[in-house]
């Protein structure tokens, strides 16, 4: 929406150095004597209080609790009895899936396995020479037209999260079959065997040994890390790891992930602590940048839970990393950025931005519409654009938002 | 216990401090939390087992113990707000809070900024304090605040966005009072 200012940035950092150092005005000695007596007198503070609060409140917690528990277990129980059984009669049982049951559904599927060069010609690279951005799509602009993909009736989707080359994100990749070739398990089981992170550009993938299982009938996924996984000791790594389990929550239909260390409940992390779950259901609001490794992908960048769509849609105006590039040009400006209704939300460009059909504004639009999917929003509509059709989206029609991103192929998970 | 102390306080006093103080704006309160860390690092100092350096071990504790400072006041607060219907008095006490003498002593915009930190979120705040008033790396901030380096770009990226807005309005709203 707006052009930035590096300048007043600056400046504003600049003055935020230039604060004054505030002095502490107790003596060393003197807060050495506070700590101690504080230290010495903290135990018995807690000790009367908790013991008080203990015997009064023993009986009330228990009877609170068995109700609560009453309360939310009946309806859950009733709910997964039904569904189950919905899920046995459809379920197709089959031996675990082979590399050539993998099947990629994406707009391009037939596009990207026949001919090259007429793609090169249909989505050929923006002519603007001499911008950042421009210099990275270079050769493998044409062979990835498009970053996201739409999970269809009969279909399912995995997705799993790789870091970057350099730790600094952690990348979505989406699987996409047929629901008769394998379930959600065996993907699992054929990513973590199969998938060559260093062909696409990316770090190794961290979850390689931990297997997963989908608890039949919920919206649950186990993972069982083994024994003797080696835990990254670095705070960045240990984030690394939880944010690529967090990342399943694209996956069709999960909202929890279950730890486990062998058979033990929760995984013990150095940093993070012991952790059981982590809750996928919660809202995670983002937007997004472009990142090359040896193809391009969608990479989030997390936001506040406060920040506005037109805010998150600022964001995409810059990136952050060397290997990364912002998705909207400068000279692509909105005069208005309005919510239709609760699912859709509408883009008015403003008169003078350029843009063109190519695999730049391909992926500005996926980058735009995937932003609104963390909004909640289902469907964007563009107003005013310079161009009728960009890649597969026409321009003047209401556009569902794709379902899965950074969606990859069987050739690009590498040999076996 | 007490050559630990002495230690850590020649390493890290003056930044933590200094980290407290800019994110509660309260001598009382940043001398009664400094003790607080002091606490509970000597409490768990044994139990340090070196897996993220030591500045920032402290620092994230600093940080926790400003956070449950913040949570208790909120409670405080809400409860005060309640029985006595303040309704907006509450932010304008805040905001008349006298300027520390280091503060009063310095050009306009460095006050401004001072007050401007207030309106930014208590994760933008400490990104901003973290990265720029103490000078620390994305990747200390990052391990301190328990945030990928990302979010911590992108916070310090908002938080520079609300700074910038807010001094715009504080010069606006001062060269208005002139005209």
């Amino acid at each position: 929406m707006k052009k930035h200012n590096q300048y007043e940035k600056q400046m504003l950092q600049h003055l935020l150095t230039q604060m004054p150092t505030i002095e502490d005005t107790q003596s060393k000695e003197s807060l050495y004597h506070s700590v101690i007596n504080r230290m010495k007198e903290e135990p018995l503070e807690k000790k009367v209080t908790w013991k008080s609060s203990k015997l009064f409140s023993r009986p009330v917690v228990m009877v609170t609790s068995i109700l609560i528990f009453m309360l939310i277990s009946f309806p859950l129980v009733w709910q997964q009895m039904s569904k189950s059984d919905v899920v046995q009669m459809v379920r197709y049982s089959s031996p675990l899936l082979k590399e050539e049951d993998l099947i990629v559904d994406s707009h391009f599927q037939n596009e990207v396995s026949t001919d090259l060069a007429t793609l090169q010609k249909q989505y050929p690279i923006a002519e603007q020479e001499g911008t950042e951005t421009n210099e990275r799509f270079d050769k493998v602009h044409a062979s990835q037209p498009s970053l996201t993909t739409t999970v269809r009736e009969g279909q399912q989707q995995a997705t799993v999260g790789v870091p970057t080359k350099e730790g600094d994100a952690i990348v979505p990749i989406s699987f996409v079959v047929s629901n008769q070739l394998a379930t959600i398990d065996e993907m699992y089981h054929y990513i973590a065997e199969s998938i060559e992170t260093e062909k696409l550009g990316l770090g190794a993938y961290l979850l390689r040994d931990v297997s997963f299982t989908r608890e039949e009938g919920s919206n649950r996924i186990v993972a069982r890390f083994p024994e003797q996984f080696l835990l990254p000791k670095g705070v960045e790594q240990e984030q690394n790891l939880l944010e690529s389990l967090q990342v399943m929550s694209q996956t069709s239909n999960v909202d929890t992930i279950q730890l486990q260390q062998g058979d033990t409940p929760g995984v013990l992390f150095p940093h993070k602590g012991m952790v059981y779950a982590l809750d996928l259901n919660r809202m995670h609001k983002r937007a997004y940048e472009l990142y090359q490794g040896e193809r391009f992908f969608l990479v989030p960048l997390p936001l506040e839970e406060d920040t506005t769509i037109e805010e998150a849609i600022d964001e995409m105006y810059q990136s952050y990393g060397d290997s990364k590039a912002p998705l909207i040009p400068e000279d692509v400006q909105f005069s208005s950025i309005q919510s239709v209704n609760e699912n859709t939300l509408a883009f008015t460009f403003q008169a003078e931005s350029s843009i063109t059909d190519s695999f730049e504004y391909i992926a500005m639009i996926e980058g735009i519409m995937m932003t609104a999917k963390s909004f909640q929003y289902e469907y964007v509509k563009f107003y005013k654009s310079p161009v009728v059709t960009i890649g597969p989206y026409n321009m003047e029609e209401l556009i569902a938002i794709p379902t899965s991103i950074n969606p990859i192929s069987v050739p690009e998970m590498g040999e076996r | 216990m007490k050559a630990v102390f002495q230690e850590l306080y020649e390493k890290y006093h003056q930044d933590v401090y200094q980290f407290i103080y800019f994110m509660v704006k309260n001598r009382e309160q940043t001398e009664d939390l400094v003790q607080e860390v002091y606490i509970k690092i000597m409490k768990s100092y044994h139990n340090f087992k070196g897996e993220s350096s030591e500045k920032t071990w402290i620092f994230s504790i600093a940080r926790h113990v400003t956070i449950d400072h913040f949570r208790k006041q909120k409670r405080k607060r809400d409860k005060l707000l309640e029985f006595f219907d303040w309704g907006d008095k509450w932010e304008s006490i805040q905001d008349d809070a006298p300027l520390p003498d280091e503060i009063a002593e310095q050009k306009e915009s460095i006050q401004t900024m001072y007050r401007c930190l207030d309106q930014c979120t208590v994760d933008q705040r400490s990104v901003l304090i973290l990265r720029f008033i103490q000078s620390m790396s994305l990747k200390e901030t990052a391990e301190i605040l328990n945030m990928t380096v990302s979010k911590v770009k992108t916070t310090q990226h908002r938080g520079l966005k609300v700074l910038k807005r807010l001094m715009e309005q504080q010069q606006g709203g001062e060269s208005h009072e002139e005209a």
